[in-house]
């Protein structure tokens, strides 16, 4: 439950009343609630983008009806919102029919229009092997979040698609691997093969680093370089694999406690210490 | 070009003795001859009979009496070349380089009317010696359109020499920003660019968002196919706009602006960039405009040319430099706009109405039109119409007085079918309607929309099927494929309107047509995804029959769709003249010489009508 707080605004879900903070979008306010609102192009660490148009519920503001996308749209005092009229359920199995003739092999759309009665579609097929919703979440996270504009849109309309400048390798992407694990379709995808890293969805290789510790690759030379890049001069980059360096890290607050332990022991006597003991 | 006289206006008092001292210099020129030099005339060349006249008034000696000006577009693009050689007002109409002497040794130095040039009422056959009694202009309102046959746009001291920047004097001198909003407010004035927004309160809602840094933007993504309104009154008086946008600015609290328009408008780019370094010149933008301490200077930003760069959000995008693709709106740009700050946009013909609504205040403004939709529409009148052009009219007009009064009916004496309001986002109204008066309300009432004031007109030969498809088409290119429904359901429309044109279709295409039409209208991002159904919807609503004749019969009753049509050739009317045989592109007819009627091998024949339109006797029968 939200924090009531001098922000909070009331608003009506599905009949229920909610309190919510401004600021927060619908969508927000409802997954809190436990609605059931699907979403594609949505993801917690990416701006909206209300694009996918499966998230769409109905609200109620004044006289207007309408429906809007709940991954975007902010809550107001006094709003009623629907997240599953027949309105929505209508607008959503549309959108899904046509996601469906996209991509008729994408476990993800087909599990989805399922929920919504959505078996088949009444529309053709271009590319049976499509796999790409045009999300834009790859694009996004790569230029948003990391900063790094690697990919980005090509073409418009029905003609668009997410790839890299002119197909051809690029000279930006660092590998990090965002991009695949945002893709809400597995259209992007990337395979470890010995010291290579094939971002194979950008025609793009990128050489892996191995771990100083246990020698075994885990991050591309541009991926740590990047981050050098951003971080303050005086702070040192480990360059350490996860595992290491967790390991490392359990090893040095290990070590930390028996110095505590022992400094307790010290002051508080062998009581203090079967008392710390027993926590 | 005569350098303007406007240089470093300091107060409105300056203003008005500069005003003062060029009606005083016009005055030694005897005669005035404006030639339309719009887009449309310059496809006529009108620069030549320009050149002309210039070389000719130079050889007799008249250049210190006889001004000629190159103006904006005067509206009558059917009938191009054209000027107005005042005092009289004398209306020429289709001038050649070679009637120039004439003109000038007759009518300028005879005072002769060279009667062949005038305008020749087609039904009376009577001759119209000026430009106000030609039918065309005579139903129309210019407000917005008043000046554009009269000044030069490139010339500052024309538009000061007509009162310009007169209502901004008013503005920063004597009015508080409230003050001019209330103004707009009571005018009544809604946004031209095809919302219809009340242009006062989104003033006002700009003007009280927080924070110091605020944008007006005056879009000019002029993007509807035939719609050219916007783009003519940037090329004939680019300072009307700028004096709306300087007004808007001091109301809403803003010191920058923006003109975002279309690359392909060279002209307008032209004389919009020339207007801007004239004004700048003159201090009418830049600091403390009129001594008055109020701050404005406007960029132009040019777009390449996507339709979608119209919608406020991706226009937005665009001018950021970033992809021109739509948001979700809220925020509003009003809210949250250009480089995050508040920002107030509007069209080229709603800021071009501000500084007359503020000289002759809100009331007479508010006088012309309907309760909800005041003062004039500008539209382009392009299609099956005799008289091609821009009009501006009252709101309230109805679309048969458009059609027939000031458009002047059908060509080659064919019915009329229907008209298409508000470009690939409007609707088709049909004949039962054409007595619909033109307001916002009323034409989204009936599935179309204002738009920005394109205004088709089809015959009884235009398919509306094949209509539907071509703004599918068209919307399949436009569309940026950022949302699902638009991307995706647009072209699942075109290619169910395909399969129907083709013969293919079925009585389901029609309810699958309109269940994916009535999707995209409810689920699209923007209001291009949001209305592109709308040719769809409406054509449904009002023409059902001619979808169901083409599912059902295998028929395209308008005679269209290749698919569907058979061409023969009646020999009863056929005078073998064999203007058909040389069109064919298949040698599909044979015959057609020495008065020998002329005949179709159906074998070879792809229904392309060539035979159809070319035949001079109507002997081309199309089933």
């Amino acid at each position: 439950m939200a924090q009531i707080t001098a922000d909070s605004i009331n608003i009506t879900v599905d009949g229920e009343l909610a309190e919510a903070q401004v600021g927060e979008t619908v969508l927000t306010v409802c997954r809190r609630m436990g609605k059931d609102i699907p979403t594609l192009c949505h993801h917690e660490g990416v701006e909206p983008y209300a694009a996918c148009r499966v998230c769409l519920v109905e609200v109620t503001a004044g006289a207007r009806q309408e429906l809007v996308p709940s991954c975007q749209y902010p809550v107001s005092d006094g709003l009623v919102i629907q997240t599953d009229s027949q309105a929505v359920r209508d607008a959503r199995r549309v959108v899904l029919e046509l996601l469906l003739a996209r991509c008729p092999k994408s476990d993800v759309v087909v599990d989805l229009a399922r929920r919504y009665g959505v078996t088949e579609t009444p529309y053709p097929t271009d590319d049976p092997d499509e796999t790409c919703i045009l999300c834009g979440l790859c694009v996004r996270v790569c230029e948003d979040v990391l900063g790094v504009g690697a990919i980005g849109f090509a073409d418009r309309g029905i003609d668009r698609e997410v790839g890299v400048p002119f197909d051809e390798a690029s000279e930006v992407c660092i590998g990090c691997g965002a991009c695949v694990a945002v893709c809400p379709t597995g259209h992007v995808c990337s395979i470890d093969d010995g010291l290579v890293r094939r971002m194979e969805t950008w025609k793009t290789e990128l050489e892996l680093e191995e771990c100083e510790v246990c020698g075994r690759p885990f991050a591309t030379v541009k991926q740590l370089d990047h981050i050098r890049g951003l971080l303050p001069e005086h702070v040192p980059l480990n360059r350490i694999c996860p595992v290491c360096r967790r390991s490392q890290a359990v090893q040095r607050l290990s070590e930390a406690c028996s110095i505590v332990v022992d400094n307790l022991g010290a002051t508080a006597g062998q009581d203090g210490i079967e008392n710390l003991k027993s926590l | 070009m005569i350098a303007p006289a406007a240089k470093n206006i300091a107060s409105a008092g300056q203003l008005d003795q500069l005003r003062q001292r060029l009606r005083v210099d016009a005055e030694r020129y005897k005669v005035n001859i404006a030639v339309c030099g719009g887009t449309g005339c310059q496809a006529y060349d009108c620069q030549a009979v320009i050149d002309a006249f210039d070389q000719e008034l130079a050889r007799r000696d008249l250049k210190d009496t006889v001004r000629l000006r190159c103006t904006g577009c005067h509206g009558f693009c059917e009938r191009g070349p054209l000027a107005v050689i005042s005092p009289s007002g004398l209306f020429y109409q289709q001038i050649k380089t070679e009637d120039v002497p004439e003109i000038v040794d007759k009518t300028i130095i005879g005072g002769e009317v060279i009667e062949r040039l005038l305008y020749r009422e087609p039904i009376t056959k009577d001759r119209i010696r000026e430009e106000s009694e030609v039918p065309f202009y005579k139903h129309q309102q210019r407000i917005v359109f008043g000046a554009n046959g009269i000044i030069e746009p490139t010339n500052i001291d024309d538009y000061i020499a007509v009162g310009g920047y007169q209502a901004l004097a008013k503005v920063v001198g004597a009015l508080s920003a409230q003050e001019v909003i209330d103004i707009v407010l009571r005018s009544g004035l809604r946004g031209r660019g095809g919302g219809g927004f009340a242009a006062g309160r989104k003033w006002e809602i700009t003007r009280d968002q927080g924070g110091d840094t605020k944008y007006v933007i005056c879009n000019a993504d002029e993007g509807d196919p035939g719609a050219y309104m916007d783009r003519s009154i940037l090329e004939g008086n680019p300072h009307s706009v700028l004096e709306g946008m300087l007004i808007g600015a001091y109301a809403i609290g803003a010191a920058e602006g923006y003109i975002y328009v279309r690359a392909e408008y060279p002209l307008a780019v032209r004389n919009i960039g020339v207007a801007v370094a004239q004004a700048e010149e003159a201090a009418l933008l830049g600091e403390n405009i009129l001594g008055t301490g109020f701050n404005f200077k406007v960029r132009i930003s040019r777009g390449a040319g996507a339709f979608v760069c119209g919608e406020e959000t991706a226009l937005i995008a665009s001018v950021e430099g970033r992809l021109g693709t739509p948001s979700a709106k809220p925020p509003f740009p009003a809210q949250r706009g250009l480089f995050g700050m508040p920002t107030n946009i509007n069209n080229v013909e709603t800021w071009a109405n501000v500084p007359q609504i503020i000289s002759r205040g809100a009331d007479w403004f508010a006088g012309t039109g309907t309760p909800k939709s005041k003062g004039t529409k500008v539209f382009s009148l392009v299609g099956k119409i005799n008289n091609t052009g821009l009009v501006e009219v009252p709101m309230g007009i109805t679309l048969r007085e458009v059609v027939f009064d000031i458009g002047g009916g059908i060509p080659k004496g064919r019915k009329f079918k229907a008209v298409q309001t508000g470009g690939p986002s409007g609707g088709l109204i049909p004949e039962s309607m054409l007595d619909l008066p033109i307001d916002f309300d009323e034409l989204t009432g009936v599935g179309a929309m204002m738009g920005s004031g394109g205004m088709i007109v089809m015959d009884e030969d235009t398919c509306m099927v094949d209509i539907a498809r071509y703004f599918m088409n068209f919307l399949r290119e436009e569309s940026c494929g950022k949302c699902t429904p638009c991307r995706e359901g647009i072209k699942n429309m075109l290619h169910i309107l395909t399969r129907i044109c083709q013969g293919a279709g079925n009585e389901d295409d029609i309810g699958r047509l309109e269940a994916l039409a009535d999707g995209i209208g409810a689920a699209a991002l923007c209001a291009l995804g949001g209305t592109a159904p709308n040719p769809v919807l409406s054509s449904l609503k009002y023409f059902r029959d001619e979808y169901l004749a083409h599912v059902k019969e295998k028929r395209c009753p308008a005679g269209v769709c290749t698919a569907l049509i058979t061409l023969s050739i009646d020999a009863a009317k056929c005078k073998g003249c064999g203007r058909c045989v040389k069109v064919c592109p298949t040698d599909a007819i044979s015959g057609g010489v020495k008065k020998a009627p002329a005949k179709i091998d159906q074998a070879k024949c792809i229904s392309c009508r060539a035979c159809f339109e070319t035949c001079p006797f109507d002997a081309v029968t199309i089933v």
